[in-house]
C-alpha cells in the first residue's frame, strides 16, 4: 500500500483524464461534429500557417518591419512588465487590505496611462 | 565564497557585451539591447547577492530595474521610431547633423 | 495584522517628506488625462499657468516639508535637501516662461511638455534628499528619462529628434554603467545595504579582497554621475544635445538636470563614500580639471552662442566638482548650492535674451548679437551684465560664487587645481568678452527687432536685478547660504 509512488497517483489519474478531455474535444471538434455541420468548400487559403486573412510571408526575414509595430511593442512592454509586479505582491498576499489598495493604486496609475494611450489613438491599427 | 566571484564574473562577461555591443553597434536598436544588457548584468549581482545575504532588497531593487528597463526601452523606441520617420535610417553613422 | 498597520503607520508618518514632488506627479498626471480633455484643442497655451501654478505649490510644500529622515533611510529632508529643491524649481519655473514664445511661434503647445517638466522636476526633487543608492538611481532615471523625451520634443525638427537619440543613448549607457556600480557595492557590502550612511561604515571596513570591488564600484558611480553632469571626458554628448534641443530645454538641461545631479553627487560621495575617499579623489580631481581645460578651450571657437554655453556650462560642472571634492560635505554642499544659484541666474538672464533674438528657434550664432547696443542698448546692457557675470569679474555676482568655491579647495589643499581654475576663468572670460565685444562694436545688420514679450522681459528683469542686488551683498552671500541650507 504504502509504496513511494502513491502520493502521486491521483497525479496520474489527473494526467491521464486531461489527455483523455484534449483528445475528445480534438475528435468531437476535428471528426464528429464537422460530418454533421461542416460545409464541404476547399479552399488553398484554409491551409496556410495562420488562417488569419493576412497572406502568408514569405520573402526575407531580414528586411524592414514597418514603424507601427514598433509602437505596438513599445506598448507592450510597458503594460506587460506590471505582470512582474503584480506576481510577488500576489504570491505574498494574505487577505490584506493595507497592500491591496497600494496595489489598486499602482493599476489604477497603470489604468490612467491606458485610458491616454487608447485616447491618443496609439491603439488603432490604420491611421 | 567561490560561487559569489563565478556570480560576480558571468554579470561582468555580460556587462563588458554590453558595453562593447553599445560601443561598436551601429544599429540603434542593437545598441538599445545592448544598454538593456548592462542593467540586466547589475541584476544578477542584485539578485544573487540578495540571495546570499537572506535579504529581499535587492531583489526588490532588481523587480524595479525591470520596470525602469522597460520605460527605458520605450522611450528609445518612440525616439528611434521619430528619428526613422524624420530620416528613413536607424544607423548611428548617418546621424551626423549635428558634430560632437 | 501587524504588517499592515505598521506599512500604513509607517506611510503616514513619512509621506509629509515627499508631499511636494508627490504632489506634482498627481497633478501632472491629472493634466494628461482626464485634464486634457476639459481645455479642447485650441487652447492648450491654458496648460502653461496651470503647470507654473502647479509647480509653485510643489515647490513651496517641499520648502515647508519637515525637517527629518524617513522610508526606511531612503529619503531625508534637510537643509541642503530643501535648497537644492528650490533651485530646480525655480528652474522649471522659468523654464515654463522662457518657453512661451517658441512654443506660440512653432504651435506646438501640449499638455504632455509642461508634464513632462512636471515629471523630471519631481524626479529632481525626489533625488537631492535621496539617501539610499535605490532611490537615488531611481529618482535620477525619471529625471533624466523625461528630459530625453523633452530634447526630441520638436519631433518634426531632424535636429531635435537627433540630438535626443544621442542623449538618450549616452544617457541610458551611462545609467546602465551606474546601475552596474551599484551592484557592485552592493555586493561589497555582501548583499546587505545600499544605504549611503550604512555604506560608508561598511566599505571602509571591506575586506582587502574586496578592495577591487569597491573600487570599481565607486569608480563606475563616478562615471555614470560624470555623464549626467557632462565633465570631460563624458561630455560628448553634452554639446550635441543643447544645440539641438529646443532652446527653452537647453536652458532647463544646463540649470535643473545639474543643480539636482550635483546636489546627489555631494551627497553620495561626501556621506556614502566618504570613508573611502582616498580612492575617488585621483579620478574626480582629474574629471575636474579636465572639465575646466576642456570646457573652456573648447568654448572659445564656438560660432553658435547656444553650444558656446553649453562648452562653458562644462567648464562650470567642473569648478563645482572642487565643491564635490571637499572633505566637508556640508560645507562643499553650500559652496555648489551657492554657485549654483547665481550660475542660474545669469544662464536664464542670457538664455532669455537668446531665445527673444531666435525668434522661431534658427538663429544663434553669436553673429546675431552684432550691434545690438546700438539697436537695443537696454538688453544689450542686461546680457552684459550676465555674461560679466558667468565669467566671473569682480564685483559681480558671479565673482563671489566663484571666490567661495575656490577659498573653500584650498582651504581643502586642492591647491594646483584651484590654480588651474583660476587660469581658466581668464580663458573663459574671453570668449564671454567676445561677445560683448560683437554686441558693442560690431555693426548692427539692417532689419528691425520685434519688442520683447512680457515673459521674458519680466525673467531678465528679475534675474538681473538679482544679479545686481546679490552684488552689493557679495561678502554676505555665503553667511546667508549657510542660514539657509542649515534649515
Amino acid at each position: 500500500m504504502s509504496s513511494p509512488a502513491t502520493p502521486f497517483i491521483p497525479l496520474l489519474i489527473l494526467l491521464l483524464l486531461a489527455l483523455a478531455v484534449g483528445i475528445g474535444i480534438l475528435w468531437v471538434s476535428g471528426w464528429l461534429l464537422p460530418r454533421f455541420l461542416k460545409p464541404s468548400n476547399p479552399q488553398q487559403a484554409k491551409l496556410t500557417p495562420y488562417e488569419c486573412g493576412v497572406p502568408l510571408f514569405q520573402g526575407s526575414a531580414r528586411q524592414r518591419y514597418g514603424v507601427k509595430f514598433y509602437l505596438v511593442a513599445m506598448l507592450f512592454i510597458l503594460f506587460d512588465v506590471e505582470a512582474a509586479f503584480l506576481l510577488p505582491w500576489a504570491v505574498q498576499f494574505k487577505s490584506n487590505l493595507a497592500t491591496f489598495w497600494v496595489m489598486i493604486a499602482f493599476v489604477a496609475t497603470l489604468l490612467v496611462g491606458y485610458v491616454y494611450v487608447w485616447g491618443k489613438g496609439a491603439l488603432e491599427w490604420e491611421r | 565564497m567561490p560561487s559569489m566571484n563565478m556570480v560576480l564574473i558571468f554579470s561582468f562577461l555580460l556587462f563588458s557585451l554590453g558595453v562593447v555591443g553599445v560601443l561598436i553597434r551601429r544599429n540603434a536598436l542593437i545598441i538599445l539591447m545592448c544598454a538593456e544588457l548592462m542593467l540586466n548584468a547589475a541584476n544578477i549581482n542584485l539578485i544573487a547577492f540578495a540571495r546570499h545575504s537572506g535579504t529581499v532588497a535587492g531583489q526588490a531593487f532588481a523587480l524595479l530595474v525591470m520596470g525602469l528597463a522597460a520605460a527605458e526601452v520605450a522611450i528609445g523606441l518612440a525616439i528611434v521610431v521619430a528619428l526613422y520617420r524624420r530620416k528613413n535610417t536607424i544607423t548611428v553613422d548617418e546621424i551626423h547633423l549635428l558634430k560632437g | 495584522m501587524p504588517f499592515a498597520q505598521s506599512l500604513l503607520e509607517s506611510l503616514g508618518r513619512d509621506l509629509p517628506y515627499l508631499y511636494g514632488p508627490l504632489f506634482l506627479v498627481f497633478a501632472a498626471t491629472l493634466m494628461i488625462w482626464p485634464g486634457d480633455l476639459l481645455v479642447g484643442r485650441t487652447n492648450k497655451r491654458a496648460w502653461s499657468y496651470v503647470a507654473f501654478l502647479v509647480l509653485a505649490a510643489g515647490g513651496a510644500m517641499a520648502l515647508y516639508a519637515p525637517l527629518g529622515q524617513g522610508f526606511s533611510g531612503m529619503f531625508r529632508v534637510d537643509g541642503l535637501t530643501k535648497g537644492f529643491q528650490f533651485l530646480s524649481v525655480l528652474a522649471g519655473l522659468i523654464t515654463i516662461v522662457l518657453s512661451q514664445p517658441q512654443l506660440n511661434a512653432l504651435r506646438e503647445q501640449t499638455v504632455e511638455y509642461y508634464a513632462l517638466i512636471l515629471f523630471s522636476t519631481a524626479g529632481m526633487m525626489l533625488l537631492v534628499g535621496a539617501t539610499d543608492l535605490v532611490s537615488m538611481y531611481f529618482s535620477l532615471e525619471l529625471m533624466a528619462l523625461c528630459i530625453y523625451v523633452l530634447v526630441a520634443y520638436l519631433r518634426h525638427q531632424e535636429r531635435s529628434v537627433e540630438a535626443g537619440m544621442k542623449y538618450f543613448m549616452l544617457g541610458a549607457f551611462s545609467s546602465g554603467i551606474l546601475l552596474y556600480g551599484i551592484s557592485l557595492l552592493f555586493a561589497a557590502t555582501g548583499g546587505l545595504t545600499t544605504n549611503l550612511a550604512e555604506l560608508n561604515e561598511k566599505l571602509a571596513l571591506a575586506t582587502p579582497n574586496h578592495t577591487l570591488l569597491v573600487f570599481a564600484g565607486v569608480l563606475m558611480v563616478l562615471v555614470g554621475f560624470a555623464f549626467k553632469v557632462a565633465a570631460v571626458p563624458f561630455h560628448m554628448w553634452s554639446p550635441d544635445a543643447y544645440e539641438g534641443a529646443p532652446t527653452p530645454i537647453t536652458a532647463f538641461m544646463s540649470m535643473a538636470p545639474k543643480a539636482a545631479a550635483l546636489g546627489a553627487f555631494v551627497r553620495v560621495f561626501g556621506t556614502g563614500f566618504h570613508g573611502v575617499s582616498g580612492e575617488w579623489m585621483l579620478p574626480i580631481s582629474f574629471l575636474a580639471g579636465a572639465s575646466m581645460v576642456l570646457g573652456n578651450v573648447a568654448a572659445l571657437r564656438q560660432q553658435s552662442l547656444k553650444r558656446l554655453l553649453a562648452y562653458s556650462s562644462i567648464a562650470h560642472v567642473g569648478y563645482m566638482l572642487l565643491g564635490v571634492m571637499s572633505a566637508d560635505a556640508q560645507a562643499g554642499g553650500q559652496a555648489i548650492w551657492l554657485y549654483m544659484l547665481t550660475y542660474l541666474l545669469m544662464q536664464s538672464g542670457a538664455f532669455a535674451i537668446l531665445i527673444h533674438l531666435q525668434g522661431k528657434g534658427e538663429g544663434e550664432r553669436i553673429d546675431d548679437f552684432r550691434g545690438l547696443a546700438r539697436r537695443r542698448p537696454v538688453l544689450a546692457f542686461a546680457m552684459l551684465v550676465c555674461l560679466l557675470s558667468l565669467a566671473g569679474i569682480p564685483p559681480l555676482v558671479g565673482f563671489f560664487s566663484k571666490f567661495y568655491l575656490f577659498k573653500l579647495a584650498i582651504e581643502q589643499g586642492h591647491i594646483t587645481l584651484t590654480v588651474l581654475a583660476l587660469l581658466t576663468s581668464a580663458v573663459a572670460a574671453f570668449y564671454y568678452l567676445n561677445v560683448v565685444a560683437t554686441m558693442y562694436f560690431k555693426e548692427a545688420p539692417e532689419g528691425e527687432l520685434k519688442p520683447m514679450g512680457s515673459g521674458l522681459a519680466l525673467i531678465l528683469t528679475v534675474t538681473c536685478a538679482l544679479i545686481l542686488v546679490g552684488t552689493l551683498f557679495g561678502p554676505k552671500l555665503l553667511d546667508w547660504t549657510a542660514k539657509i541650507t542649515l534649515g
